[in-house]
């Protein structure tokens, strides 16, 4: 027993953080980093800092404590020093252990994304964390607000996380890790990340996707866009396909889509890739103006029209895609997959190449699950 | 050796990094074999013992010497490891080489007052480090993608050439568990069997560690991270668990096995020593093995890095064992000892 708890106080004491020991007040820790980069050459780092600490005093002598948060910008020649400069402004030790997103400004994005080493080497960025992209500038996004809430890194988290203020199908979830550590190395994928904005008067919110082709910007999608691209991810699905119903005159459709199946391969015709996606849906009917659904055909009508149309919206994201020479779907993995040995799949630009000219092939089966109260 | 099999396994083998994981078990196994099998036919016996039963007392005690040396070496490659997996997460201004004797001391403290003491904290180490498992490789699954691992029998990926490759094999000293536990067990014949199937059940977690980073982050993202294993945990985050981050658990729990491990090879090189200089005393042998491995962490920065002076190390273990060994079976049924009465070698 002495020996047990001899051997137990010595691995306690050895284990108590050492040089490093650095108690919780005396820390600032980076909620939000903005990186931006000025006409200059040198980098912008925005950053949303809280500290523990103390805000006045309450009745009765006793202080009232609140977390205090502020914002730092900071220059400097490459992203990690400008942070450098930002730990000199502060009396505390700067920690970005709980990095909960980084924005990367739209400039950066579309020239300078290899420089942003720093933010993958450090073991003390966490990869779990969030990365989006600023439409602009990165520092207007990391300034801005959100109604009833002090603090814009949590109002990004929670509205991105799913069970959060909004399940919307067009926010997607960007990983840091999932962007560096990943689509940046694989030769046949790509990366993206949600765009992040601030309007006019400071409230943030998410806009759409932000595409990628070798580590540089090569689009922007919209919000609707970026929906169905959620869905071809099998991420996200909750969101409203509205069509006309040609076979019946002047009726309108919409269908509020509860899950959705999808599967997604390329096959090889010649030396072109058939892109082929089957999407399975299953919904609700949210509105059904012009007809009725009196009998099986007319269901059968409303399901086919609201199919059409979710398979042109899928066809054109993709082409749109094509176009802008990126492929953050990862067809091109799908393609090295099932032919692992075919010379447009062994390499990025053989792949690109093909990419380009590969003919696009979606299925949508639509289920309605329920008309609502009415038929 | 969790912690630096993943790494040379995907440097050497990438998107067949699962086949150099496979090399690397059946190489342990192998060895496992061999050195069981022999310290068997020496039951209480301890390897000095036993190699001077067959070598003959001074060349035993040479190669005892020898192997003492060569434990404390390697020990350092496991010190270098668990350093590499704190320095910048837990440590970032302490330098390496604290951190490094701090671990040393903690791994002498947990074999001071014996082996079989210090074998009392398994059962609680091994919680830990199954809990960690099963904590983290079913949440990884959500990210991983199989696809990855295509086309499966991929040779031309595998350098085996390299020197990661050789680490890679030489990563998994099963051997040394027969060594260094045989003399203390009741039923040898028994244990080789439960150390066999400990070594299969160790073997499925090297091998989820070397293929979770190549389906998590493409053969080409693990290959570019420094230490794709534990480094692919950091994926993870739980929310509203007690452990957020379980990058941070796991590595812990992973560094205080690491230490277990160091400690038994502080006892063993103590224990050659003891029999080499003819003394009663393990615990001067077992501080001369500690700074044996401390001082190459101190004067060579790399190997804290885990590479250069790490390598060679692992390299020369594996070198040892698969001719040591097979050498003293040679020697053993050469010399005819295998026609010796039991009472005899158990002298």
């Amino acid at each position: 027993m002495r020996r047990t708890a001899l051997l137990m106080m010595v691995m306690l004491l050895l284990g108590t953080g050492c040089w490093d020991a650095r108690p919780i007040e005396q820390r600032a820790f980076v909620m939000m980093m903005g990186i931006d980069r000025t006409p200059a050459g040198q980098y912008r780092v925005t950053i949303q800092v809280q500290r523990a600490g103390y805000e006045g005093q309450a009745g009765g002598g006793q202080r009232a404590r609140a977390p205090t948060s502020q914002v730092l910008v900071n220059e400097g020649a490459t992203p990690r020093q400008a942070l450098e400069h930002a730990r000199d402004e502060l009396a505390r030790e700067l920690d970005t252990t709980f990095l909960e997103l980084t924005v990367i400004g739209r400039e950066v994005a579309e020239r300078h994304l290899e420089e942003l080493d720093w933010i993958v080497r450090a073991f003390r960025v966490p990869v779990s964390g969030y990365v989006a992209v600023a439409p602009a500038d990165a520092e207007s996004v990391v300034r801005g607000n959100a109604p009833g809430y002090g603090m814009p890194a949590q109002f990004a988290l929670f509205s991105l996380l799913s069970g959060g203020w909004t399940r919307s199908a067009a926010i997607v979830e960007g990983h840091m890790w999932l962007m560096f550590n990943r689509n940046f190395f694989t030769p046949l994928e790509d990366a993206f990340a949600p765009v992040l904005a601030a309007r006019e008067d400071g409230q943030l919110n998410w806009q759409g996707l932000a595409v990628f082709k070798e580590r540089r910007l090569a689009g922007l999608l919209s919000e609707p866009e970026a929906a169905h691209f959620n869905l071809l991810l099998g991420a996200r699905s909750q969101m409203v396909v509205a069509a006309k119903v040609p076979e019946r005159q002047g009726a309108k459709a919409s269908l509020f889509l509860q899950t959705v199946r999808v599967k997604r391969r390329v096959t090889w015709q010649g030396d072109r890739p058939v892109i082929q996606i089957r999407l399975l849906a299953r919904g609700i009917l949210q509105e059904l103006i012009g007809m009725r659904m009196w009998e099986d055909a007319d269901e059968r009508a409303v399901e086919n029209a609201l199919a059409d149309a979710l398979a042109t919206d899928v066809k054109a994201l993709v082409r749109r895609l094509q176009d802008l020479g990126s492929d953050p779907l990862g067809f091109g993995e799908l393609a090295r997959e099932r032919a692992p040995y075919r010379r447009e799949a062994s390499s990025g630009d053989a792949w690109r190449d093909a990419y380009r000219r590969a003919e696009v092939d979606v299925v949508v089966t639509m289920r309605m699950v329920s008309p609502g109260y009415m038929k | 050796m969790l912690l630096l099999l993943p790494t040379v396994a995907v440097e050497a083998g990438g998107r067949a990094a699962w086949m150099v994981a496979i090399a690397a078990g059946v190489t342990g196994f192998v060895q496992l074999m061999i050195v069981g099998k022999l310290a068997q036919r020496f039951p209480k016996l301890t390897f000095p013992e036993y190699a001077g039963i067959i070598l003959g007392k001074w060349p035993g005690k040479v190669l005892s010497f020898l192997m003492a040396v060569n434990f404390g070496l390697n020990a350092s490659v496991d010190i270098g490891v668990a350093v590499k997996n704190l320095e910048g997460i837990y440590f970032v201004t302490t330098p390496a080489w604290v951190i490094a004797v701090i671990l040393a001391l903690m791994a002498l403290s947990a074999t001071w007052f014996g082996l079989v003491h210090a074998s009392r904290l398994a059962p609680v180490l091994l919680t830990l480090l199954g809990l960690t498992f099963l904590l983290t490789f079913p949440l990884l699954w959500r990210w991983m993608r199989p696809g990855y691992l295509i086309p499966l029998f991929d040779l031309s990926q595998i350098d085996a050439q390299s020197k990661s490759f050789w680490v890679a094999v030489g990563t998994i000293r099963a051997a040394l568990f027969p060594v260094v536990f045989m003399p203390y067990i009741e039923e040898p014949k028994k244990a080789i069997r439960v150390l066999g199937w400990a070594h299969a059940v160790g073997m499925v977690g090297n091998f989820l560690a070397v293929i979770t980073p190549v389906m998590v982050f493409s053969p080409e993202g693990a290959r570019a991270a420094a230490q794709p294993f534990p480094f692919v945990i950091a994926v993870l985050r739980l929310s509203n668990f007690p452990f957020e981050r379980m990058e941070m658990l796991a590595r812990l729990a992973f560094h205080i096995n690491t230490v277990y491990a160091v400690a038994s090879i502080y006892f063993t090189g103590g224990l050659f020593l003891a029999k080499v200089f003819g003394s009663k005393w393990v615990r001067p042998g077992m501080v001369v093995t500690a700074a044996l491995s401390v001082i190459p962490l101190i004067l060579l920065p790399s190997a804290v890095r885990g590479t250069g002076f790490a390598y060679d190390s692992v390299i020369r273990g594996l070198v040892a064992s698969t001719t040591v060994f097979p050498l003293l079976w040679l020697v053993y049924w050469v010399r005819g000892l295998h026609r010796r009465p039991k009472s005899a070698a158990s002298a």
